[in-house]
């Protein structure tokens, strides 16, 4: 990169702009001077990962929150534990994400592996992202609808959430709530296998259930299973008598025994065929993000690693895509 | 918003029903190729003429007058996957435009073949593999039709959850393509939710299928799913699967006020409640069931359902014409009422499903609801599917009836509510009903009813009704659409809605449909 490209992003961010190992890493503060930052990129030709990157860590303004709707505006570099933060005062709440997930930055979160996705009552996943507002590589701001839901052509946020920014970055987005539970309590149950399990705890996730997080261990013949409801306090006290249920109509019984914490480790997004494997392999697990298309677990050893830059599936029609989005590939090139 | 009423014929113009152009020689050609190759396919006029409309009330309005929209060249029956992968390839090395075809319950022209082509009619891909009950999902072609697969379903004691009014005249493949929902989609999700995974065949000729988590990357599946034929024809889903519910709550509770109804369903869900199914139908309607006596009472499934079973007894037949051509006075009499019925249905584990319904009766009494017990609820449930075939009826009484649904967040759902209904009143008659509710918000579903007193003014009085219902509820802030999906009508609010982001959905298109044969003309591409 040439010395006036570097000279134009330093008056524009100051030491927002700055060389490290021969690489420059902008910090802007707000949209205008990333939109900026990045037309100045793009004249010299520039491109991202290529000797510059953009942090976004210092676009954390949060608001309008919405208490209404359920919904708060944030930008991209605010962590998610900061924003929750933000949003406890108000009554409201992300919902519960793992803490993998709670560590990052928000748009971290919607364009990494997490894709934003949590999951909510129904065992269903849900995008945390409501509506996102982002950068494309020509310059322009795309702006996504802020409704519930939409039949209104293909779910274009699809090439942010997971995309790691390669068709656009997010600048801000308009995240979904969730009702701050009044309540939280934790069950143990043991069953007479994994499959009994399993059953019991996805019919309860089904039948809407809403858990912050559960735990799974076999023990000998046994196979253990705590979950901590959260919700208001009937809510609370449904759930878990939804799971007690369960558990007794597939052989189990309430235990006092408390599980043991997995040492701390990668998280793993895991199939529920996964899953009965890891416990079958006598791991104990947290399990986070409970939906009926898989969970997030700690302690597990296969399943798939949530860390960016492993490969897409088609990765022939995204790189496809990222040329025709991204001709001159400064947002890095095709995946 | 652009003014669609005042462009080009965006929306396509009407044949003649009794003089069919002549398929244009390219479609007709490609059409014999196939046969020869056994693909069954016909350019027969009376098979053009059967594929030339969906249930978009406009070409309802065109086939009273002896027109109907312009027909495709051909129609295609591909017998499997492999068959439509060489219509496809074919159709791409002729530059023939391909409309993809499920039952043609659509209501926006989606399926219009406005610039000819050859229409594929994907229900013979309706194999429904075996149930997996240990992942809990089914395997269905497109063609599927939905209640075929909901009873096959229930013969195993499970539910796909998803009950489009239109469930004896949709298929699998056209809620995917639309991006439908069901109405207990407040329980199941929409359909773009029940996707496990989903195979198409691209405007390119190449089979995709998208994978099911765990995977890295952007959803595949979420940008196929709503893209109406525009991008592929897809063949193929991966649904989740639900046990059937053992038990089921029905209840009814009167509002005084729409807004007190609306907060009562909001407060619903902020107490972590998911009924099944939501609906709060608005005062017009309410009174309509109303006063029939108690043990007849009937319940319209949708307000919908409320002009073909109500609203045209009740009115249509006697005055119709006559009324429906001021509506201002009708809506100034809606004005007048103010109550409201709530409709709430509660399913799954029998226990729990009791527990949550007597957990809403208690948040809407603090809202001054008023129990009616189950038998409203019951008399919806009953009646669920009986809308979508009563709509001619109104159109054959000279006037029009047509539907609109939207989405917005609760901040905005009243001003939409409210600038809709100022909008349209001189122009239809209108009522709406909210349905398909989330925390953060749910979908308003207008229904109208005009009349005019001759052919033309009832094409002016329709484009001037969805001109200015559009606009009202975009500038209160609400999705062009939250169901029924885009197809001609509304493609100009998509346009619209989408700004920039249309460079994005055009990036889409070059790559999946890089000859720009898949459903020309549809969603602005």
């Amino acid at each position: 990169m040439n010395e006036h490209v570097k000279k134009g992003l330093r008056d524009l961010l100051g030491d927002r702009c700055v060389e490290s190992g021969g690489d420059l890493i902008l910090s802007p503060m707000v949209e205008h001077e990333l939109v900026g930052a990045l037309r100045l990129l793009r004249e010299a030709g520039g491109r991202l990962s290529h000797g510059v990157s953009i942090s976004r860590s210092r676009m954390r303004s949060v608001g309008p929150i919405d208490e209404k709707s359920a919904v708060a505006r944030a930008e991209a570099g605010v962590p998610l534990s900061e924003l929750e933060r933000s949003l406890s005062p108000r009554g409201l709440t992300l919902g519960p994400l793992s803490p993998g997930a709670m560590a990052l930055e928000l748009g971290a979160f919607l364009e990494g592996p997490h894709a934003g996705l949590r999951a909510i009552p129904g065992g269903r996943l849900e995008g945390l992202c409501l509506a996102a507002s982002a950068l494309l590589p020509d310059g322009r701001v795309y702006h996504s609808h802020p409704s519930p839901r939409r039949a209104a052509g293909p779910d274009l946020t699809a090439l942010l959430l997971g995309g790691e920014g390669r068709f656009g970055l997010v600048l801000a987005a308009t995240v979904r709530c969730a009702v701050k539970p009044e309540a939280s309590r934790t069950a143990a149950f043991s069953y007479p296998g994994t499959a009994a399990l399993l059953s019991a705890l996805r019919g309860a996730i089904a039948d809407g259930c809403w858990f912050e997080r559960a735990r799974a261990h076999r023990r000998d013949e046994r196979v253990l299973l705590e979950v901590t409801a959260i919700g208001t306090a009937d809510g609370v006290e449904g759930d878990l008598a939804t799971v007690s249920q369960r558990a007794f109509a597939r052989g189990g019984r309430a235990t006092g025994r408390e599980l043991p914490a997995p040492e701390p480790g990668e998280e793993r997004e895991l199939s529920w065929a996964d899953l009965a494997g890891e416990i079958d392999s006598g791991r104990a697990l947290e399990l986070y993000r409970l939906c009926g298309a898989s969970v997030i677990a700690r302690g597990a050893q296969g399943g798939m690693v949530l860390r960016s830059g492993a490969h897409w599936p088609h990765p022939f029609l995204f790189s496809a895509l990222a040329e025709q989005i991204d001709p001159t590939a400064i947002f890095g090139g095709p995946p | 918003m652009p003014d669609v009423s005042q462009s080009a014929e965006p929306w396509g113009q009407p044949v003649d029903a009794a003089a069919l152009p002549p398929p244009r020689i390219e479609a007709a050609s490609l059409a014999k190729e196939l046969a020869q190759s056994s693909v069954r396919t016909s350019t027969s006029d009376q098979d053009r003429l059967s594929y030339s409309r969906d249930m978009w009330p406009r070409a309802l309005i065109w086939i009273r007058q002896g027109r109907i929209p312009p027909p495709p060249d051909a129609v295609a029956w591909p017998a499997n996957e492999e068959e439509v992968l060489e219509i496809v390839s074919r159709a791409r090395e002729r530059k023939v435009a391909l409309i993809p075809f499920g039952a043609g319950s659509g209501v926006c022209g989606g399926t219009w073949a406005t610039r000819g082509g050859i229409a594929i009619d994907l229900k013979r891909l309706d194999e429904i593999g075996p149930l997996d009950a240990e992942r809990r999902c089914v395997d269905a072609g497109a063609g599927t039709m939905g209640e075929v697969l909901e009873r096959k379903l229930a013969t195993k004691g499970y539910t796909l959850g998803h009950f489009p009014s239109s469930m004896y005249m949709s298929t699998v493949g056209g809620w995917l393509a639309a991006r439908g929902a069901g109405q207990m989609s407040n329980k199941y999700g929409k359909i773009e939710d029940m996707v496990l995974s989903l195979r198409a065949v691209t405007g390119r000729a190449e089979i995709v299928e998208t994978p099911e988590r765990p995977f890295v990357g952007p959803d595949l599946s979420q940008l196929l799913i709503g893209s109406e034929g525009t991008l592929g024809v897809i063949t193929r889903a991966r649904l989740r699967v639900h046990p059937a519910p053992e038990g089921r709550t029905f209840r009814g509770i009167k509002f005084r006020s729409v807004a007190d109804g609306v907060e009562a369903i909001r407060q619903v869900y902020r107490g972590g409640l998911r009924p099944a199914v939501v609906r709060l139908y608005d005062p017009f309607d309410t009174a309509l069931v109303g006063r029939e006596k108690p043990s007849h009472r009937r319940t319209p499934p949708s307000l919908k359902a409320g002009i073909g079973a109500e609203l045209y007894p009740a009115v249509a037949r006697q005055v119709a014409p006559l009324a429906l051509g001021h509506p201002w006075a009708l809506n100034r009499a809606a004005d007048l009422m103010r109550n409201c019925l709530l409709v709430l249905l509660f399913e799954g584990e029998a226990r729990r499903a009791a527990r949550e319904d007597a957990q809403a009766l208690a948040i809407c009494r603090k809202l001054q609801g008023e129990d009616l017990g189950e038998e409203p609820g019951r008399h919806w449930y009953e009646k669920r599917y009986d809308v979508s075939y009563k709509m001619s009826k109104v159109i054959d009484s000279g006037a029009f009836a047509d539907t609109m649904e939207v989405a917005a967040t609760w901040d905005k759902v009243l001003d939409v509510y409210e600038r809709v209904r100022a909008a349209v009143a001189r122009l239809a008659f209108v009522m709406c009903h909210f349905s398909h509710a989330y925390l953060e918000g749910c979908s308003l579903y207008f229904s109208f009813a005009a009349s005019a007193p001759d052919a033309d003014g009832l094409e002016r009085r329709y484009r001037e009704l969805w001109r200015a219902a559009q606009t009202a509820a975009a500038s209160a802030g609400a999705t062009v659409s939250h169901h029924h999906g885009v197809g001609l009508l509304k493609t100009e609010g998509l346009l619209a809605e989408l700004n920039d982001g249309r460079r994005l959905l055009s990036a889409l298109k070059r790559v999946l449909d890089p000859d720009g044969v898949m459903n020309p003309g549809k969603l602005g591409l």
